[in-house]
């Protein structure tokens, strides 16, 4: 059997919806924050592979995956430090405690 | 002159406009002055009757005037609705009456209202019934005479309910509209039959909906589409309009309790104008009406029995403002009867000399109960002839005039008894002659009870003030002298004949060459007035002797039939509490069980399914995740589901 | 050669599933936290198998280490002593969340094996190139680093540009968001 791009397309989806599990199960906000991280690098290695199997000679897969990790990297910082933020006021992680938008 | 035909629009658009100032002006504290409401009111007016006189003179001056102008207001495909104005010797001469009537009594209003708290809405809505009025007048189709015919209604009732803290005016308010919205309705229900039935016709004629001007060929074609029973009901739709208005057998009742309005009020629109509408509607749908012999013959015994019936009523009312109530549905009796038998010509001359020698009539009465300080039982009257002579004197000439002694109403009624008599109508003509009789008696009996003899009250007389006997007098001048004008012996300002300007078909002028008739009628009504005389003239009084009483004894029931008003508002009383309340009452159920339980229904099932989704909204960021992704996967599916199957 | 990369690939996407969905269902935050990093290091590991050694190293130092340290420090400024209670949603929330997961990934499975089975066999099918001769050369003696580079550079310059300066956005808010409020409680 030879290695080919499905299985890491398989790979990645498994991935993504693990992550997206993580999303919505989760009532820790940091564990919301990794479960999105976890999205993300599912994404990456679709770009990777496509890059690796489509595109070698210009790798623009891999260029992307590289703006995504420093997107991601702005995002959880940002996330964190929002994070920190409403723990100053509520003294909370738990995302049930946050829901003032409420209708 | 040409100005004032084209520019006709202004007549009726500056009393709303006025109508818009003072209704703004008051609500927004700009202005305490009453008399710049007067001024507005009055002087809107008065324009209007400038341009009225212009508009007479050059319908008199051009034979067969007949301006119209309509402004486009929906134009579906093949019907096309429109507001305009249309300007005939009719409406000239309806103009005319309106705006000086409403002149003078808007003058005079400012003196009997001067102590009122509500001197400005009265204004407002006094010049909001101008308006809607002389928009009546000016109309050009069916649709907008409607319009401004509930509008009429609408002024009449807020003006009825003017004192609305005193709980008789606002049940004579209440009164007076609910028995106008049964005429209306039947007068809906007429438009939008004959409109089913002409349907086609104006489809394809391309002319304004509804137009009067051609709405004779209109009613023919629905006279052979609707067959000739059909076409009667109808017309009898049609004519329930003008029986409320004018209050007509049986929908007449709402006149005498409108007296609970002011009393200028009365006089401009109880008795001048508005109660004459019907009438102006009548003359205007005269073609379609022509149509269904059947119809006209009941219009002709309607307005013969309510001239008989409220002249009866008239006898033995001592408030003197309900004698003249009746006495004006008596008079509009005669008006119908005419146009009934085809004397359309008489009809709308007795509509306008009416008009007149009405408003003056009230106005005097207006000034006796304001100067004997509200006191409107003519019991505690009497002798007042010495202490205000100019209204005693005018109210005699009204007298007169209303009796067919003299002045213009001998004229009006002459030429309805006339042609009575020429139609070989001598049933209608008999009870007309002995409804002459009565109206005679009747007017003596109030003018004597309330002018001569000696003075029964206690209130303390003041005398009415100059804003007040003015008009007055101003007012005695065309109820003395326009049936004399009018009546085909003089040419004064340049048509012979009221018949020969305002007409149906084409002028009958017929010579009153057979004097059988006038002197007839006179000797009748000159009988009244000794009646009214022997019972009621303290001086007379020496010359009969004791029979009266034996007579009295008599004529009780009749006494009690009259003073009771023939039981007919007892009877509607009864025919409302044991038939209409009881069945709607049943209906009822259907409408709170059934109708509010579905709409509750609705109400409740939307509240609950609203409720349900706002589940969703809880505030918690996963769940609306989990809410968009569902609805992702949903299109998704969907997507594949179109593109693969 | 191929059986080795499969068995690499095996044992690495063995490793990223086991330790993600260990990082979800750990009880303990930073038990999860160390799960991440396991995924994290094998993603770096699959990076590898894909012919992308830059990025295997940047999600080393990017994630394994830079945001791990970041999720850490956030855990020791936030965690109490009854954190261990926030574990799973309510239920009706997790049921769903099975059946959302679960269905995407079988839309996914469904999409991804309709279209790119026969990818290797027929990449013509595909509007993608082959790569070069040159290109191979060039994997085999310096990776991809210097293609990345010439990308960021060349073409890519302005997201580049615009890249940096969202970071330097990125660090001042974040240092502003986190700082502790003393403001309001002199204004009041």
């Amino acid at each position: 059997m030879e290695l080919g791009l499905v299985h890491y397309l398989i790979l990645a989806a498994i991935l993504f919806c693990i992550g997206i599990l993580g999303v919505i199960i989760s009532r820790n906000i940091i564990k919301i924050l990794i479960s999105i991280e976890i999205m993300l690098n599912a994404v990456n290695i679709n770009f990777a592979a496509f890059a690796n199997f489509g595109d070698l000679d210009e790798a623009k897969g891999q260029v992307f995956a590289i703006f995504i990790m420093a997107v991601a990297a702005a995002e959880i910082a940002l996330g964190l430090a929002i994070l920190i933020a409403c723990y100053n006021n509520r003294h909370s992680v738990d995302i049930e405690d946050y829901t003032s938008l409420k209708g | 002159m040409e100005f004032f035909i084209n520019n006709v629009w202004i007549i009726p658009a500056l009393p709303l406009w006025s109508f818009l100032s003072i209704l703004f002006g008051r609500a927004l504290n700009v202005y305490e002055n009453k008399y710049i409401s007067l001024a507005l009111t009055a002087g809107s007016t008065f324009i209007g009757f400038i341009f009225s006189i212009f508009i007479l003179f050059y319908c008199i001056n051009n034979a067969g005037t007949n301006h119209q102008y309509d402004i486009l207001w929906l134009d579906t495909r093949d019907l096309k609705f429109s507001i305009g104005w249309l300007v005939d010797n009719l409406a000239a001469m309806m103009l005319v009456v309106v705006t000086s009537i409403s002149l003078l009594i808007q003058v005079y209003s400012h003196g009997y209202m001067e102590q009122d708290k509500g001197y400005h809405r009265f204004f407002a809505y006094l010049v909001l019934f101008n308006f809607s009025m002389l928009a009546l007048v000016l109309s050009t189709n069916l649709f907008q005479a409607y319009i401004f015919w509930e509008l009429v209604g609408v002024s009449s009732y807020l003006l009825i309910g003017f004192w609305f803290n005193r709980p008789s005016a606002a049940q004579a308010a209440k009164k007076a509209f609910i028995i106008n919205r049964i005429g209306d309705f039947g007068l809906l229900v007429g438009i939008l039959a004959l409109l089913f039935y002409s349907l086609n016709w104006w489809a394809n004629s391309q002319n304004t909906l509804l137009e009067f001007a051609t709405l004779g060929q209109a009613g023919s074609l629905a006279l052979v589409n609707a067959g000739p029973v059909l076409f009667g009901f109808l017309t009898l739709g049609l004519l329930l309009g003008p029986i409320a208005k004018s209050a007509q057998i049986p929908l007449h009742t709402w006149l005498a309790d409108a007296m609970e309005g002011p009393t200028p009020i009365s006089a401009l629109i109880h008795a001048a104008t508005m109660v004459a509408a019907g009438v102006y509607l009548i003359a205007r749908l005269y073609p379609v009406f022509e149509l269904s012999p059947q119809t006209m013959t009941i219009m002709a015994w309607v307005g013969g029995a309510t001239a008989f019936v409220a002249a009866t009523i008239a006898i033995t009312q001592t408030d003197i403002k309900k004698c003249l109530a009746y006495s004006t549905c008596s008079q509009l009796g005669y008006m119908i009867l005419a146009m009934g038998i085809g004397a359309y010509s008489a009809g709308l001359f007795h509509l306008m000399t009416h008009a007149y020698f009405k408003a003056m009539l009230f106005l005097c009465s207006g000034a006796v109960i304001h100067s004997l300080a509200d006191q409107q039982n003519m019991k505690y009257m009497g002798g007042l002839r010495k202490k205000m002579p100019i209204v005693a004197y005018t109210y005699l000439i009204g007298t007169l005039a209303i009796s067919g002694l003299l002045f213009s109403g001998f004229w009006s009624k002459e030429a309805i008894l006339s042609s009575l008599y020429t139609q070989g109508e001598n049933l209608l003509l008999v009870i007309a002659l002995i409804t002459a009789f009565m109206t005679a008696y009747y007017m003596f009996r109030s003018y004597f009870m309330t002018f001569e003899g000696e003075y029964r009250g206690h209130a303390r007389f003041h005398k009415p003030s100059k804003v007040m006997t003015m008009p007055l007098i101003i007012l005695a001048v065309p109820s003395a002298i326009t049936g004399f004008i009018f009546s085909g012996n003089l040419n004064l300002i340049g048509i012979k004949s009221f018949d020969s300007f305002v007409f149906y078909g084409h002028a009958l002028h017929e010579a009153h060459t057979d004097l059988f008739l006038p002197i007839c009628s006179l000797i009748i009504a000159l009988l009244g007035f000794l009646l009214a005389g022997i019972i009621y003239w303290d001086k007379l009084k020496s010359l009969y002797c004791n029979c009266f009483d034996a007579i009295q004894r008599y004529t009780i029931p009749l006494y009690r039939l009259s003073v009771n008003k023939w039981y007919f508002d007892d009877f509607y009383n009864l025919l409302i509490k044991y038939l209409i309340l009881p069945i709607s009452e049943f209906i009822s159920i259907f409408d709170k069980y059934i109708i509010d339980g579905f709409v509750n229904l609705c109400g409740i099932s939307t509240l609950y399914k609203g409720k349900a989704i706002s589940l969703l909204q809880n505030g918690n960021v996963q769940t609306y995740l989990v809410t968009a992704l569902l609805s992702f996967i949903a299109v998704i599916i969907l997507i594949f589901l179109i593109f693969i199957i | 050669m191929e059986v080795l990369q499969l068995l690499f690939f095996g044992m690495f996407a063995l490793v990223i599933v086991i330790s993600a969905l260990g990082a979800i269902f750990c009880r303990n935050i930073v038990h999860s936290i160390v799960s991440l990093v396991i995924t994290f290091l094998s993603i770096s590991g699959i990076f590898i198998l894909l012919n992308a050694d830059f990025l295997a190293i940047t999600q080393i130092i990017i994630y394994a280490v830079g945001i791990t340290i970041l999720l850490i420090f956030s855990v020791m400024f936030t965690t109490t002593k009854d954190d261990n209670k926030l574990w799973l949603a309510f239920a009706p929330r997790t049921l769903l969340a099975f059946v959302v997961a679960g269905s995407l990934f079988i839309l996914l499975i469904f999409n991804i094996t309709n279209k790119f089975t026969d990818f290797n066999k027929n990449p013509e099918s595909f509007i993608i190139k082959a790569p070069k001769e040159s290109t191979i050369e060039l994997l085999k003696e310096q990776g991809t680093t210097p293609i990345i580079g010439k990308q960021l550079l060349t073409k890519y310059v302005l997201p580049f540009e615009v890249l940096s300066i969202l970071l330097l956005g990125v660090i001042i808010g974040a240092a502003v968001i986190a700082k502790k409020e003393n403001n309001n409680s002199q204004e009041r």
